[in-house]
């Protein structure tokens, strides 16, 4: 319990951390941040509209406990672009994000590991070489152009589905799979290696001297001690994932929290892009906060690490 | 090979049981460094391919047939064929003179965003490392924060308060990889730290700067190599991803990037547009990350992925 | 004494990057019934490889030719499918590290009761109440509490019992330790050996005791073999052995235990180092530490020759012939 009370003291922290560098990202920009946005061209009435708009005319202390005292009551702010309140941006897009999310660890989890066990077991064949080699194309390979190379394979050349129509399960199907396969490669690696680890340990042994088979071994006594380390990898992932959605929905045209940073960014609208980066800090912090709770679960002896340490 | 092994073990753990600093008695042992990854049949071809890469990116606009940004009105969306090796896009331009063109731009922008992700991230490292306290605590309290952010967000965030263009992106890239490099480095010279020979040197009286410099940098060659080289592989493909997006390289650049987000609007006339650049960069980063690899199996034995 | 396990020429090569490297050669032993056998050396002696080459626990890299005979089979040709249904069964071992051996994240209930469930047909019901009787034979208290633990919640001899419970789960005929008692402390040794030597009057094992500490073998074995680079030097009752050990290897091993009466002081009066396997001489592989060593010893090999019922021994100063290489 003192373990998951710590991690959620120092999540909280990171996200004051985002919330303070979100804040402060309309500052950094060079010279008058205001007709920045607006262009050259805009009137100074235009900026001092904006300028009030936008809270810079107060001092920066005022300026940032209204920040947080609005954050805190769910108001980040409104949008410059379209008038509307930025949460309801952003909760409308999230569940989208997530759903492409799931559905891509969904299968980077099972296909990473079952590629994973399969290298494994077969340490130094050809099957390992050749899926380690593509576990490093994997991490090579642009996201955005494996993404278009799906779509030209599938839909343009077989026709067998569509792009860019809706959000129904039809069309996830390949923007899914796009980061399923890539966020897989760093999985299945992870959990090659520490299987191979993992079976040159004593306990192992101690499990073939009690005549255990070696595929009950590999499953039984193995693979479990090696999900360690891949769970939070997992959990690296979705965070990851997250990154690679914002890239992936826009050639996609998903409808999720990617494109509506991307499209916030290239209209400079600067309260949807710092309410989507707090949004995305606090999603990737409450994710990683779950996957060590996991841990507990799964491994026993992490309980007792914090138990007994300081 | 053993004892090699023995020595490039040193690069990263310091011999904890002669006290000396493994850098002094190695001087020699940078220019074998060299030696060490030519002999290395996998690195050998890795090293080839990427000094290959390097020629073309100085030599590409010279041995290109046309210029990347003329048009050939005649020739639209054409495939790949006699004239036009690798096809032309929409506007009539030589898909493969834009590929050489784009080689100098990738390998420009990425190693200036490798730098600056090197540079600054290094120093932090150190700093966090020697100094350590609640220098180190406040450092690294920071760079857990930027690193909660997927580092392609951080990179769009620096790149709306800076604006879309292609300095920008590689500035954007490279300063949003410093958190993790910073991180990396701080461990590596972390192992340094506890080693006797830093402790020698402290109670002759040598100053902050020259430990830092002679001591703890030298030592971490190795490992810093070694990051370097996979943060170049990274800092292509995020570069690229940027100016996918339209948040990086403006057309009419012949960016790979940019040309693929070009590409994207002709999947149906012209599959070459949107395949070419892609299989450029997918090569490129590749050999740079498995070289990385076995560059890290080199110098860094013990890490485990 | 009727013996259950007969070793016989067992030789076991590893092969590797740079050519096979032979680290057992030609041992030869038997392990009488109700018998416990000692095999002493110093580490790197080969002493664990034979013990896993008596399983067939060597990998894939490993290779055993030789003879191993229990009832009337020999080990060495069964299949991998016939061994896994000797491994604990039949013949069932303990390992030197027990922090190590066990499963971090299975319960101990589980990992005993697996035993169970690979070589036996039990329910649930009654593996769960096999496995609590086992720990609590081993002396372990609170067996049902500890049944729903996790290793790292136990001492180091807590565990090494949790070990001897998985191993003598299935009533195995032999018991091979492999150094039972290095890992712990010295106060918890005597008690970890008292449980083995009476586990095995109760259970009437044969059990192969792998140990470099012959205040170790003095309590526990009824006879000694000595292994010193891969090859047996010496084979005697303890008796005989500790009183008037033959092979000058023995004599050491026994006087550097003697001599100090401190624990701690092992086996470090034998001037030199065990000759790595590769790096092997054609002569006597002692000969380089040897102090009545003499010139034939370093020309060619002595073969382990019978000095009466019970003793044999390698060495040109009893006798022996060449060696057939």
């Amino acid at each position: 319990m003192t373990y998951l009370l710590n991690r959620i003291f120092s999540g909280i922290i990171v996200i004051i951390g985002i919330s303070i560098f979100s804040f402060f990202l309309i500052h950094l920009i060079p010279g008058d941040p205001v007709r920045m946005l607006l262009g050259q061209n805009a009137t100074n009435e235009e900026v001092a509209r904006l300028t009030t708009y936008l809270g810079l005319d107060q001092p920066l202390m005022v300026q940032y406990k209204d920040y947080v005292v609005n954050t805190l009551q769910g108001d980040l702010g409104t949008s410059i672009k379209t008038g509307r309140p930025v949460l309801t941006e952003i909760l409308e897009r999230f569940p989208e994000t997530m759903k492409l999310a799931a559905a891509g660890i969904l299968i980077a989890t099972v296909l990473g590991i079952s590629v994973g066990v399969i290298s494994a077991q077969y340490k130094g064949s050809f099957i390992d070489k050749l899926s380690m080699t593509f576990a490093t194309l994997g991490v090579s390979i642009p996201g955005f152009w494996l993404a278009l190379v799906v779509i030209m394979l599938f839909s343009v050349k077989l026709g067998w589905l569509p792009i860019a129509q809706g959000t129904g399960i039809r069309d996830l199907i390949l923007p899914a799979m796009t980061l399923g396969v890539l966020a897989s490669t760093m999985i299945s690696r992870l959990t090659r290696n520490g299987l191979v680890e993992i079976l040159s340990n004593d306990f192992v042994r101690t499990a073939r001297a009690k005549g255990l088979a070696e595929r009950m071994i590999l499953i039984r006594h193995a693979l479990r001690n090696a999900l360690i380390p891949v769970v939070t990898v997992i959990g690296l992932q979705m965070a990851a994932l997250l990154g690679g959605t914002v890239i992936i929905e826009q050639v996609f045209n998903w409808p999720g929290l990617g494109t509506l940073a991307i499209g916030a960014i290239s209209t400079r609208d600067f309260p949807l892009i710092q309410g989507t980066i707090l949004f995305m800090g606090v999603v990737y912090v409450t994710i990683n906060i779950l996957v060590d709770f996991l841990y507990t679960v799964i491994d026993p002896r992490v309980e007792l690490s914090a138990k007994g340490g300081k | 090979m053993a004892r090699l092994k023995e020595v490039t073990q040193s690069l990263h753990a310091p011999l904890m049981k002669e006290e000396k600093n493994p850098a002094l008695v190695q001087k020699k042992l940078k220019v074998s460094m060299f030696w060490k990854v030519w002999n290395h049949k996998r690195a050998k071809y890795h090293l080839i391919f990427l000094f290959l890469f390097l020629v073309m990116g100085i030599f590409g606009p010279m041995i290109a047939p046309f210029d990347p940004n003329k048009p050939f009105y005649d020739a639209l969306l054409q495939a790949p064929g006699k004239e036009h090796l690798l096809g032309t896009d929409a506007l009539g331009r030589d898909v493969l003179s834009r590929l050489l063109y784009g080689t100098r731009v990738t390998l420009t922008v990425s190693i200036l965003a490798a730098g600056i992700t090197f540079v600054a991230g290094t120093l932090l490292g150190l700093i966090s490392a020697y100094v350590g306290g609640i220098v180190d605590n406040i450092l690294m309290r920071i760079m857990d924060i930027l690193l909660a952010l997927p580092s392609i967000i951080l990179a769009l965030a620096i790149v709306a308060v800076l604006g879309p263009s292609l300095t920008n992106a590689m500035i954007a890239v490279g300063v949003s990889s410093i958190p993790s490099f910073a991180r990396l480095t701080r461990s590596a010279a972390l192992t340094i730290k506890s080693s006797g020979y830093i402790e020698a040197s402290r109670s002759i009286g040598s100053s902050h700067s020259w430990i830092i410099m002679r001591q703890f940098l030298p030592n971490i060659t190795g490992v810093l190599v070694v990051y370097t080289t996979l943060f170049i592989g990274g800092a292509i493909l995020d570069t690229a991803a940027l100016s996918f997006i339209g948040l990086g390289a403006q057309p009419p650049a012949p960016e790979w990037g940019t040309m693929l987000s070009e590409g994207k609007n002709y999947i149906y006339e012209a599959w070459w547009l949107a395949t070419f650049p892609g299989i450029a960069i997918t090569v490129v980063v590749f050999v740079i990350n498995d070289f990385g690899d076995v560059l890290r199996d080199i110098f860094d034995p013990k890490s485990v992925n | 004494m009727p013996s259950i396990l007969k070793v016989k020429g067992l030789s076991t090569t590893f092969s590797g990057k740079h050519g096979d490297t032979t680290v057992v050669d030609g041992v030869d032993f038997e392990l009488g019934k109700g018998e416990i056998l000692g095999i002493v050396g110093e580490s790197g002696c080969g002493k664990s490889v034979t013990s896993l080459s008596i399983l067939q626990l060597l990998g894939k890299k490993g290779e055993s030719s030789g003879v191993i005979q229990f009832n009337d089979m020999n080990l060495l040709e069964q299949s991998e499918k016939a061994m896994r249904g000797i491994r604990g069964r039949d013949i069932s071992m303990i390992f030197q590290d027990p922090m190590s051996s066990l499963n971090p994240i299975l319960t101990i209930g589980k990992q005993i009761g697996e035993m169970i469930e690979i070589h036996e047909e039990a329910s649930g019901a009654e593996r769960k109440l096999k496995v609590i009787g086992l720990l609590k034979k081993v002396g372990i208290p609170r067996a049902e509490e500890i049944y729903r633990e996790y290793p790292h919640r136990l001492s180091g001899g807590m565990k090494q019992r949790v070990m001897i419970a998985m191993a003598i789960a299935c009533n195995p005929a032999v018991l091979i330790a492999d150094e039972p008692t290095t890992a712990l402390d010295v106060t918890i040794q005597a008690q970890v050996l008292d449980l083995l030597k009476g586990l095995q009057k109760e259970l009437n094992m044969s059990i192969i005791l792998i140990t470099h500490d012959l205040g170790v073998v003095a309590e526990m074995c009824d006879r000694v073999v000595v292994m010193y680079a891969g090859q047996v030097v010496e084979t005697a009752d303890t008796r005989t052995l500790l009183r008037s050990p033959k092979h000058p290897y023995a004599k050491g091993l026994v006087h550097s235990a003697s001599l100090v009466s401190n624990e701690n002081k092992r086996l470090n009066s034998i001037p030199g180092q065990v000759p790595l396997p590769g790096q092997f001489s054609s002569g006597c592989r002692f000969a380089d530490r040897c102090e009545y060593v003499l010139d034939v010893c370093r020309r060619s090999q002595p073969s382990l020759s019978k000095l009466d019922k019970n003793t044999t021994c390698r060495c040109w100063l009893y006798g022996s012939k060449e060696a057939v290489q």
